[in-house]
C-alpha cells in the first residue's frame, strides 16, 4: 500500500534544485503556490502536487484510509528527481531556452516513442547543450516530452549527426496509460 | 412488479417475433412493449441497431473550445455541436480514431461514447470551491468534466472499487491536467467511514447498461431479469450510504445508463420513502419525464421531475437522471 506524507525538507530541496536547473532560476514558489508537495511511498517514491484543500482531506482521513492517488503526479524521487509529463507541462513555459522545436513529422515519430533526427529539429533553445536533457516542443510550443541531445554517426554516411533520444513522451498515454 | 403472465397472448407472440428479429432476450422486448407500446418499441429497437457518434468534450482547463475546434477541423474531423453543452462536439466523420491525435495526448479533450454520459455532470452543476463526491468514478470521464467546471478549485473525492479502471482514471486525470482530485479505491458504501460531508454527490450507478445497446450490441443478450433485481438492490444500498456523506441542503444526482424502471424510478421511490429528500426539477430542454406508473407499480408523483433519454428520440444512449436534495443532514450511524 502507498503511504502519503508531506515531502521532507531534503526532498523539497532536491526538487527545487532540479526545477532551478530547468528554468535557470528558482521557480519552486510559483509552481507550488497554494499547493503542498506530497510524497507517495510504495515500491517507488512518487511526488504529487496537491492543492491545500485536497491536502486537508488527506489529513482528515488519515488513519481511516489511504488514497489511491491525489493531486497532480509531478515526478519520482530517489537519488535524483525525475519530472513527470504533467510536471513538464507545468514548468515548460519557464524553460523554452532548454527546449527544441520539432517538425510535424518529428512530432508524430516522437509521440510513437521514437528518437528525433537532426532533419526534424526546427529550432534549438539558447541554453541547450549536447548531452543535456531537453524539452521537446511542437510548433505551438506545446511540450511533447523529454529527450537527451547526443551526437551519433549516420548509418549511411558515417558523418556525426545530432539526434534527440526519447526519454519520455506523451504517447505514453496511448501505449501504457489506458 | 406485475408478472409477465398478465401479458396478452398476441403481445407475447409479437415480443417473441421482435426479439428474434433484433436478437434480444424475449423478456426484454416484452417489457419494452409494456412500457412503450408497439410503435415506440419498434422505433427503439431500430435506433439501437445504429451506432452513436463519439463525442469530444473540450477540456477547458487546457484549451478554449474554438481553438480546439479549429485544430481538429484542420485535421479533417467533421464536428457538430452537442445541442445542450457548449463545450462538446459530436464526431460525424474522422479520418482516424479521435483518441489518437496530438491534441488528445496533450489533454485537450476527452472522448465520450455518446452524448448521454455528459448529462449527469450538467445536472450536478459543480461550482469552484465545492466538495464533490464522484461515487463510481473510473475511468474518469465524469470526474474530469466536474473538475473543468470547478476550474480545478475545490475538492473531488473520486471513488471506485475496480483496480484496473482506477489505473485508467489516474491516467485520464493526469493527461487532462486535473489536480483537485483525491481518489480512493474502495466500495462507495464504505464512504461514510471517512467522515467527509460533501456539497454535492454524483452517483452514476453500476447498472445493467440496457441503454448502451447502440454502443455495445452484446448487451441485447448478456443480462438476465435477475441482473435487474441485483443492480436495483445494489443501487439502493449505494444511494442510502452516500446520503450520509451529504451536507444538509446538499444535492445528489442519481443516474444510470439503463432504461429499466426498477433501476431508476423504483430506486428513487424507495429512497424517498426512507430519507428526507426532495426531487428537484432538472433544467434541461430535452428528456422525457420519469415514469410514475410502470408494470402495475405506482411511485411518487414528484419522480416525474427526473429525466429519461432514448436513442430513438434524443440520439443518446438510454439514460436516466434524477436530482435529489437532502433536507436534513443524516447521522452517519443511521
Amino acid at each position: 500500500m502507498i503511504k502519503f506524507r508531506k515531502a521532507t525538507a531534503r526532498e523539497v530541496s532536491k526538487i527545487r534544485e532540479a526545477l532551478c536547473e530547468w528554468a535557470g532560476r528558482d521557480i519552486y514558489r510559483e509552481i507550488t503556490s497554494g499547493k503542498v508537495m506530497v510524497v507517495g511511498e510504495g515500491k517507488i517514491k512518487e511526488v504529487f502536487l496537491v492543492p491545500v484543500e485536497v491536502y486537508g482531506i488527506l489529513n482528515r482521513t488519515k488513519g481511516k484510509r489511504m488514497p489511491y492517488y491525489l493531486g497532480l503526479f509531478f515526478g519520482e524521487i530517489n537519488e535524483e528527481f525525475k519530472i513527470s509529463l504533467e510536471g513538464l507541462w507545468l514548468i515548460s513555459r519557464y524553460c523554452k531556452g532548454r527546449g527544441i522545436i520539432v517538425s510535424e513529422k518529428g512530432e508524430q515519430l516522437f509521440l510513437y516513442g521514437r528518437d528525433i533526427l537532426e532533419e526534424a529539429i526546427i529550432e534549438v533553445g539558447s541554453f541547450v547543450k549536447l548531452g543535456n536533457k531537453v524539452i521537446v516542443f511542437n510548433k505551438f510550443y506545446e511540450p511533447l516530452g523529454l529527450g537527451v541531445m547526443v551526437k551519433r554517426s549516420d548509418k549511411r554516411t558515417g558523418k556525426p549527426k545530432v539526434i534527440v533520444k526519447n526519454i519520455l513522451d506523451r504517447g505514453w498515454y496511448l501505449r501504457k496509460g489506458k | 412488479m406485475s408478472s409477465i403472465g398478465e401479458f396478452a397472448l398476441n403481445d407475447r407472440g409479437l415480443a417473441k417475433e421482435l426479439a428474434e428479429k433484433y436478437g434480444y432476450h424475449v423478456y426484454m422486448v416484452e417489457r419494452y412493449l409494456k412500457l412503450f407500446g408497439k410503435e415506440e418499441t419498434i422505433k427503439l429497437l431500430e435506433a439501437n441497431e445504429k451506432s452513436l457518434n463519439p463525442v469530444i468534450r473540450c477540456n477547458t482547463l487546457r484549451i478554449d473550445v474554438e481553438s480546439l475546434r479549429k485544430r481538429l477541423v484542420e485535421k479533417g474531423l467533421v464536428l457538430e455541436k452537442v445541442p445542450w453543452i457548449n463545450y462538446a462536439f459530436q464526431v460525424i466523420k474522422s479520418p482516424f480514431s479521435p483518441g489518437s491525435t496530438t491534441e488528445y495526448l496533450l489533454g485537450y479533450y476527452y472522448v465520450h461514447r455518446g452524448m448521454g454520459s455528459l448529462l449527469p455532470v450538467c445536472v450536478l452543476d459543480p461550482k469552484p470551491g465545492e466538495i464533490i463526491i464522484d461515487a463510481a468514478a473510473a475511468p474518469g470521464g465524469k470526474t474530469s468534466q466536474i473538475a473543468q467546471l470547478m476550474k480545478n478549485k475545490g475538492v473531488i473525492l473520486a471513488v471506485d472499487i475496480n483496480r484496473e479502471r482506477m489505473k485508467s482514471l489516474r491516467s485520464n486525470l493526469s493527461r487532462l491536467g486535473v489536480g483537485n482530485v483525491i481518489a480512493y479505491r474502495m466500495d462507495a458504501r464504505d464512504l461514510p467511514k471517512l467522515g467527509i460531508k460533501a456539497d454535492k454527490i454524483l452517483l452514476d450507478a453500476p447498472c445493467t447498461g440496457e441503454g448502451l445497446i447502440p454502443i455495445d450490441k452484446s448487451r441485447k443478450k448478456s443480462r438476465l431479469i435477475e441482473d435487474i433485481k441485483y443492480c436495483s438492490t445494489l443501487q439502493f444500498s449505494m444511494l442510502a450510504s452516500l446520503l450520509k456523506c451529504l451536507k444538509k441542503g446538499g444535492v445528489l444526482v442519481y443516474s444510470t445508463c439503463s432504461i429499466a424502471p426498477e433501476e431508476n424510478e423504483l430506486v428513487v421511490h424507495r429512497i424517498l420513502e426512507k430519507y428526507p429528500l426532495s426531487v428537484e426539477r432538472i433544467n434541461l430542454k430535452d428528456g422525457l419525464p420519469g415514469f410514475t406508473e410502470f408494470f402495475g407499480y405506482k411511485v411518487r408523483d414528484e419522480i416525474c421531475e427526473a429525466r429519461r433519454f432514448y436513442p430513438h428520440i434524443h440520439g443518446t444512449e438510454g439514460f436516466f437522471i434524477c436530482r435529489l436534495r437532502l433536507e436534513e443532514e443524516l447521522d452517519d450511524k443511521i
